[in-house]
């Protein structure tokens, strides 16, 4: 789960939404 | 986080930063692996190809994976508190420090009581300074030092406390 790392380079669109995003998962589970 | 995945504060706020949002960062392959690598040591299920999709889709993506986590149980009420949970932006200058507050979450350890989240990001802020001597223009950078952080209360009925585990540097 989650450690693959595909070969082709794109453009992440939303990343400020994303991060955050997975930062609010990540305070969930009581890591800051 | 940037130290999680090797890279510069600055270089996050590069690529992360608000001033991205709508223009989207075209980021290594090996820089997605070390983010998805972190958030899942965290417990945050999360796979590299879901940062492709559009935000919808990789927010159901995740918000599907992780949905055993508090946050998931308690959807309703967190739902119904960022219904009245307004963004506002300020920044200045750009990319040297951005602060996110995020939509508050109900609490569970004291009755009434919420999470507030925030997310402070200390970066560089790149600055075209014209100089009046003369001397040809140039970009400098501009980054802090020293920074403080103090969470007070307005003595008015609100209670603040820095949650357990609450900073992360």
């Amino acid at each position: 789960m989650g450690a693959d790392t595909p070969s082709d380079v794109r453009r992440i669109s939303q990343p400020y939404s994303k991060l955050s995003r997975l930062c609010e998962l990540a305070a969930a589970c009581g890591v800051a | 986080m940037a130290k999680a995945i090797a890279l510069t504060p600055g270089r996050v706020t590069q690529l992360f930063g608000y001033g991205q949002e709508t223009t989207g960062s075209t980021i290594r392959p090996e820089t997605l692996g070390r983010i998805a690598d972190a958030f899942v040591r965290d417990g945050v299920c999360c796979e590299v190809v879901w940062l492709h999709l559009h935000f919808d889709e990789f927010a159901d993506r995740t918000a599907e994976a992780n949905a055993s986590a508090p946050a998931q149980q308690e959807s309703d009420l967190s739902d119904a508190l960022a219904a009245g949970w307004v963004f506002t932006e300020a920044t200045a200058p750009p990319d040297l420090v951005e602060l996110r507050l995020h939509p508050p979450r109900a609490g569970n350890e004291l009755p009434d009581s919420y999470y507030a989240d925030a997310t402070l990001l200390f970066g560089t802020a790149a600055h075209d300074y014209h100089p009046e001597d003369g001397e040809d223009p140039r970009t400098i950078a501009i980054a802090l030092r020293q920074a403080l952080l103090a969470i007070g209360s307005d003595g008015a009925g609100a209670n603040y406390r820095v949650g357990r585990g609450g900073f992360c540097v």
